[in-house]
This record gives C-alpha cells, sequence and structure tokens, in this order.
C-alpha cells in the first residue's frame, strides 16, 4: 500500500504522476507537462528547425500522450516514450509544410543557429562540425550527450538496433576527434 | 390573490439569464478554435532619431481567420517586458498593445525597434490580412512624436 | 592474451566522450521558443476535460445550471448597477481626471505622465489616486495602463 505520507514534501515521480493521471488526476497531468514542455518543444525545434511548427508538435505530442489515458503503462524512461511521437508529428508537419509551400527541406536533427557567446568560439566550430555529420550520427549524439538517453534508451526512441546506435555514435565520435575544428576536445 | 414579489424578480433574471448567453455567443471569436498553424508577428515602430519611450499600437487580424495566442515583448531592453493589453483579446482579433519606460534617453531605442510580437494561430488555407495603427508615441518627457508602425509576419525557413 | 570481455569493454571506451566535448555539446546554443499562454491553457484544458470523473458522467450539474446561470445573471446585472461613480465608462469627471496629460484622450501616455511623476516624486495624493485605494503608487499607473488597452472602448477614451 502507497505511503501518501512519503509523498509530500517531494517531488513526485514520472510513474507516480501517471498512476495518478490514469486514476483521473488532472493536477498530475498538468504537472507531467510543465516538467516536459519545455524539452519537447526543444525537441520539436530541433527536427523541424521552425518555432512555430515546434509549437504545433508539442500541442500535438501531449494530445496524443493525453489519448492514452486511461491505462498507460510507462515501460521506459519518459524521455525515451516520448521522442518517438515528437520525432514522428515532426516529420509529418514538415510534410504537410512541404506540400503547402514547395519547400525541399528535409527532416533532421538539426543544430540550432543561435548566436554562440561571445569568447566561446570552440562551441562554434563544434556547432560547425556538427552540421556537417550525417543526420543519424548528428541524432545519436545529441540525444547521448544533451539529452542524457544511455544508449539503449536511444535504441529504444529511435526504434533501432543497440548494434547501429553505437555503430553511429563511434563513427561520429571519430569525425569530432580526427577535424582540426574539434580535436582539441579530445587533448590531454 | 396577493402576487409575490419574489416570483416576479426570479422570473426577470431567469429572462434575462436566457439572453445574456445569446448575446455572450454573438461574440465569439469568427476563427475557427484548435486546428490552424502558429505565426509570429513582429510589430515595430520607427521613431527616426528620436528615442522611443512610449507607444501604444492597435493590432488587428482583417479576414477572420486568425486567433492571437500570445503576446511578447520586444527586443530593447526598454521594451523587453510583454506590454500591457486586455487580457480579453486572446483568441480574438484584435489588440491593442502599450509599453513605456522611464529610463533615460541613453537607455531608449530610436528608428526602426522591435516593440513586441504577437503570436497568432490560423485557421484553413487563407493568407491572413493585418491592420496596425499607430495610436501613440512619446519621447521620454512624455511628448508626442511622429513615428510609423509596422508589421512583419517571421519568416519560417 | 585478449579475453572475450576485452573486446567489448575498448569498444564501450569508444563510444565514451571527453567531459570537455559533452561541456562544450550542453553549452550549444539553443533557440528559445516562446511559448503562449493560449497553448497551454489548450492542452491543460483538454487534459481536465478528459480525465475529470464527473465532467465525463455529465450526471447531476444539469440540475444546477438554472440556478448558477441565474445567480450569473443576477451577478453581473448587480455589478452594472452598482458599480461606483469613477469606474463608469461615462463618468466626464473621471475622464477628465485620467486624462493627465490633458490631450483629451486616455491612453498610454497618461499611464506614462503618472508613473514619471510617481519616479520623481511629484504626485499630488488625492487627484492622482486614480484606483481610489488612498494611495498614488504604481497600482494606479497600472490602472491607468489597463484602461488605455481595454477593448470595448477600443483602447482610446
Amino acid at each position: 500500500m502507497r505511503d501518501q505520507t512519503a509523498l509530500q514534501g517531494r517531488e513526485r515521480s514520472d510513474l507516480e504522476l501517471i498512476d495518478a493521471i490514469n486514476g483521473g488526476d488532472d493536477g498530475a497531468f498538468e504537472m507531467l507537462y510543465w516538467r516536459y514542455r519545455d524539452w519537447v518543444v526543444g525537441l520539436a525545434l530541433r527536427f523541424t528547425g521552425d518555432s512555430d511548427t515546434a509549437l504545433d508538435v508539442m500541442q500535438e505530442t501531449f494530445l496524443y500522450l493525453l489519448r492514452k489515458f486511461p491505462g498507460f503503462r510507462l515501460t521506459c524512461q519518459f524521455k525515451t516514450f516520448l521522442y518517438t511521437p515528437v520525432r514522428n508529428l515532426s516529420i509529418a508537419a514538415r510534410e504537410k509544410a512541404k506540400r503547402c509551400q514547395g519547400t525541399g527541406d528535409e527532416i533532421g536533427d538539426s543544430v540550432p543557429d543561435a548566436a554562440v557567446p561571445p569568447g566561446d568560439e570552440s562551441v562554434e566550430e563544434l556547432r560547425q562540425v556538427l552540421a556537417g555529420l550525417p543526420e543519424e550520427q548528428r541524432e545519436v549524439i545529441l540525444l547521448r550527450f544533451v539529452d542524457d538517453l544511455s544508449l539503449a534508451e536511444i535504441a529504444e526512441a529511435m526504434e533501432i538496433p543497440l548494434g547501429t546506435v553505437k555503430s553511429r555514435l563511434h563513427n561520429a565520435l571519430e569525425t569530432l576527434r580526427n577535424d582540426g575544428r574539434t580535436r582539441e576536445f579530445f587533448g590531454k | 390573490m396577493t402576487r409575490n414579489p419574489g416570483f416576479a424578480s426570479f422570473g426577470i433574471v431567469a429572462a434575462l439569464s436566457l439572453l445574456l448567453p445569446a448575446g455572450l455567443s454573438a461574440q465569439q471569436p469568427a476563427a475557427e478554435e484548435g486546428r490552424g498553424r502558429f505565426a509570429a508577428i513582429d510589430l515595430f515602430v520607427d521613431s527616426g532619431k528620436t528615442p522611443l519611450a512610449a507607444y501604444q499600437v492597435e493590432f488587428m487580424a482583417t479576414n477572420g481567420v486568425v486567433q492571437i495566442a500570445g503576446i511578447e515583448g520586444g527586443e530593447a531592453a526598454a521594451f523587453k517586458e510583454p506590454p500591457a493589453y486586455d487580457p480579453k483579446a486572446m483568441q480574438r482579433d484584435r489588440v491593442v498593445l502599450a509599453g513605456f519606460s522611464t529610463s533615460k534617453d541613453a537607455a531608449l531605442p530610436s528608428g526602426i525597434v522591435r516593440i513586441a510580437t504577437v503570436h497568432i494561430r490560423v485557421s484553413g488555407d487563407r493568407a491572413p490580412g493585418f491592420e496596425l495603427r499607430l495610436h501613440a508615441a512619446a519621447d521620454s518627457t512624455g511628448r508626442r512624436i511622429a513615428a510609423k508602425a509596422t508589421y512583419a509576419e517571421r519568416e519560417r525557413p | 592474451m585478449q579475453l572475450p570481455g576485452d573486446k567489448c569493454k575498448e569498444h564501450d571506451e569508444a563510444l565514451r566522450a571527453p567531459e570537455r566535448l559533452v561541456g562544450a555539446l550542453k553549452r550549444l546554443p539553443r533557440e528559445r521558443v516562446f511559448v503562449p499562454r493560449t497553448v497551454d491553457d489548450a492542452v491543460l484544458a483538454a487534459a481536465r476535460r478528459q480525465l475529470r470523473p464527473e465532467a465525463k458522467s455529465g450526471r447531476g450539474w444539469w440540475r444546477l445550471v438554472p440556478w448558477a446561470v441565474g445567480g450569473a445573471a443576477a451577478v453581473i446585472i448587480g455589478l452594472i448597477t452598482l458599480q461606483p461613480g469613477r469606474d463608469t465608462p461615462h463618468d466626464p469627471v473621471a475622464a477628465r481626471l485620467e486624462d493627465l496629460n490633458n490631450d483629451g484622450v486616455l491612453d498610454v501616455l497618461d499611464a506614462f505622465a503618472l508613473a514619471r511623476e510617481i519616479e520623481v516624486g511629484v504626485s499630488r495624493s488625492d487627484s492622482r489616486d486614480m484606483n481610489g485605494d488612498g494611495r498614488t503608487d504604481r497600482a494606479d499607473v497600472e490602472f491607468l495602463l489597463a484602461k488605455a488597452v481595454r477593448l470595448e472602448k477600443g483602447g482610446r477614451s
């Protein structure tokens, strides 16, 4: 039996919130929304490259999540679960935009073009090298080291074998190690 | 036969309560709620060489396919905070924005200044039309100055 | 001699990134997306509709509708008829007091004028107490600003 007093005074885990949402607690859904909203919209922006489309994708993602209740069971990290709908909805949104605007842009996990703080030129060079990586390698690097997903979680999120994740990550790191602009990060 | 004034009052209130919702529903926004694409409209005031200390503008969509979703502040430090607006403007297609700064001239922007951004939702495929009117622009002494208000939809990559 | 586990260990080592690289990756600039309040409200309203049991069942609340509507109507009528004179839209005395720069129009410039007066400490409490709370302060500036951007009057007095 759950000890309700133990829940007071500390933040509820994702599993506890999902449990509560399954019981009809819309306040718990609201907590989950605030906890992950900015991450979802940032991920959608990486995929779509457009803040307005990212907003659409974020809204659709949470409505998609809402439709899973009651009866939703979380069997992985919540970010891992959210990754797939964000990616798929981003693809759909970009396809729709292409049909309307006739652009030939491909969806990809892009590196945002926001200004690098002065004095941080190495980060700008890293951004340039990352932008030159194949999209699937860049996606793995960002998920692993920016979003802190484990290799197994990345495999589950991207729906590819673990071996493929390792191979893409290895190749991406090799490129960064060998490129003159980012070699310094691997220095002694 | 005695009359009960309580029933008469209730009757008036009940009758009015039936009329009021009908009146309110006539004020529903023209644009369809729910689905649609988001867009951001940047609003600018050009005060020329004079530092801009206060402004008031009226922004409206003109062809019934737009709902206002949010208001964001401008780019200069003096107008970074979101401007004042009527909360009833949310989900409608017209809003009046006003902002000011009591900073000294050196800290005020001049020239073409992005004073705010209006985030909108556009329903359907029809291209939205907009109108922007400048109600007031003033320098740091509160004196009205000649200025021009313009808008531009942020480009989608 | 190389044990089977050694190759795995070697491979895993090759998948680790140096701390400096991880730090730089985390410092990559991220464009901050402004999320309009109406987007948050729409998602959370959908959650309330779906998750609250009383909203789903639809039973019982129907009986309260006539009372709720009648009560709301009574409140609205009361507010319209009992509003103090200062806040009545057509009160010419209040409008004159609020037009601080005497230009015949209530807009942002009046709020700006009061803000400047408060900042330098020259406001006289009686005639500058716009919201009737007995003090002249930032709340009076907000009061004027809210009136200036109100949609019903089109933002102008």
